[in-house]
């Protein structure tokens, strides 16, 4: 097996991340960041994805 | 929506609470409902960022690495022969880009874009690495 072709440490691509981990997630950014992201900010992220993707949809 | 790799600027700017944007691309990715869209970075660009970072800063870089969606990829005997593949195009500079490497290698396995302030180190080693360049 080639080196590139090893195994990604941690959680797989596409893993399944649930609720439970995901509120437990957000509570921990919210606190750290004293509330959400301003909108504009996620906007300009939301916008960049879409770029990158370039048509592909939901690739972990 | 898919992930990204954060560079040690990056982690710099979420360390030091500096960057709407930086937070806005995390907060996006553990915002994803059903599966894992990863937040990843080298051990090694970890470590650049923690020498550059006050105490006070170690933990929220810590929390963030301890996330569901973090992931930090080390430099092991298995990983160093893509790594160098990588570092090749520094020639005799190799040395003094290793963290770059290994940050465009997670970006290149992962076919990710990388959240920097200071993508030249990265677009040395692979002119074709997907930027997301933190506004300034």
């Amino acid at each position: 097996m080639d080196a590139e072709d090893q195994p990604v440490e941690g959680p797989a691509r596409g893993a399944v991340y649930t609720e439970e981990q995901r509120a437990a997630t957000l509570a921990a950014l919210l606190d750290i960041m004293g509330g959400r992201p301003p909108a504009d900010m996620l906007e300009l992220v939301r916008r960049r994805d879409e770029e990158f993707t370039g048509g592909r949809t939901h690739v972990a | 929506m898919i992930g990204r790799v954060l560079d040690s600027s990056a982690l710099i700017a979420w360390g030091r609470r500096s960057s709407p944007y930086v937070d806005a691309v995390i907060f996006s990715r553990a915002e994803h409902q059903g599966y894992i869209v990863p937040v990843v970075t080298t051990a090694a660009a970890l470590a650049v960022a923690l020498a550059q970072l006050p105490g006070t800063s170690v933990a929220t870089v810590e929390t963030l690495l301890s996330m569901e969606i973090s992931l930090v990829d080390d430099l092991t005997p298995d990983t160093a022969a893509a790594v160098a593949e990588t570092l090749r195009r520094a020639g005799s500079q190799a040395a003094e880009h290793v963290t770059a490497a290994t940050v465009v290698r997670a970006a290149r396995h992962r076919s990710l874009p990388v959240v920097t302030s200071n993508p030249h180190p990265l677009t040395v080693l692979w002119s074709d690495v997907a930027i997301d360049l933190i506004p300034g």
